[in-house]
């Protein structure tokens, strides 16, 4: 059964400035990462039964992640200065593999970092702990997932 | 019987030479520092103050990030100094408690509190690693003493996040 391990996870900038001609650069800073994943339900209660029913509406694909903090990696520079943007949005693909790895999956969108907290505790190395919503641009959110080739298929969320 | 660098890592024993050019270039030029696997027997003559230095430790300490590890590396400090009688003495008796005092003045200034020295911390070890502990294992042996050298061991440890 192969088993998927955190350390294994991957996320990735689009580096080229073009959503449709992505260049993907590693953000291999990240220690720990949570995508979110819930969908909204809208509540739905009808006389059919006295169940109380839902329905699926807006799902939130925002994710928090903590970085080691070194201020000579480009890819952790461009999060920090889209973090102290007020509109700045970064193209990122965050998957629960490599991107070489055919079945690795995940999603990709342009987001807009809204938070940058970073305890300094005297006794350890420094981390940021950015958190990330999607930002409405004209590129709307995919799927993603690695396919034969291997390549990344995206598809509309 | 491999040769004892086979069992260090390339960069524990870079670690261990950048130490010893650090510690060469603080102390008088009269003190001889070495890097070594073991202190040599040289320092039983009495010939002056000898500062060896001594890969010890080497681990992966914690994962940082999903690409990168802590890596620490240790030493060994080892200071050695034989008791030399002045001229008119007889080369009988315990040394000198006064010189001993001396000696494990010797070393707290000059190796421990020297890279203890946390502020320098911003002054890289190779560039990357920071002093992450330092402690005065022994401050003088006595059974050395008894055979009129004095012996003390300064413990540090460097850390430095690694791609890995």
């Amino acid at each position: 059964m192969p088993l998927k391990h955190g350390v294994d996870a991957s996320a990735y900038i689009n580096t080229s400035g073009s959503f449709g001609s992505p260049a993907w650069s590693e953000l291999d800073l990240f220690s720990d990462l949570t995508p979110n994943g819930g969908w909204d339900a809208a509540e739905i209660n009808i006389r059919r039964s006295k169940v109380k029913y839902g329905a699926k509406t807006n799902l939130d694909i925002g994710f928090t992640g903590r970085m080691l903090c070194d201020s000579a990696d480009a890819n952790y520079l461009l999060l920090l200065a889209a973090w102290q943007s007020l509109t700045g949005t970064v193209d990122l693909l965050i998957l629960d593999g490599p991107i070489t790895t055919v079945g690795s999956f995940g999603y990709r969108a342009e987001f807009q970092i809204t938070a940058g907290n970073q305890p300094q505790p005297t006794t350890d190395v420094l981390y940021r702990e950015f958190a990330a919503v999607p930002y409405p641009t004209a590129n709307i959110p995919k799927w993603a997932e690695v396919t034969a080739g291997p390549t990344v298929t995206f598809t509309d969320i | 019987m491999p040769a004892p660098n086979q069992q260090y890592s390339d960069r524990h024993l870079e670690v261990a030479e950048e130490l010893k050019e650090l510690l060469q270039d603080q102390l008088p030029p009269a003190v001889k520092v070495a890097r070594v696997y073991a202190p040599e027997e040289d320092h039983k003559r009495p010939a002056g103050r000898f500062v060896w230095v001594i890969p010890t430790t080497e681990q992966d300490v914690q994962r940082l990030a999903r690409r990168r590890m802590l890596s620490e590396y240790g030493c060994s400090i080892i200071v050695t100094e034989h008791y030399v009688e002045p001229a008119e003495a007889s080369n009988e008796g315990p040394v000198p408690q006064a010189w001993v005092d001396d000696q494990c003045g010797w070393v707290k200034e000059n190796i421990y509190t020297f890279l203890n020295d946390r502020v320098r911390a911003s002054d890289r070890l190779l560039e990357a690693l920071w002093p992450e502990t330092c402690r005065i294992a022994v401050k003088c042996d006595p059974d050395q003493l008894l055979g009129k050298t004095f012996v003390s061991v300064v413990e540090v440890t460097y850390r430095e996040g690694r791609e890995g």
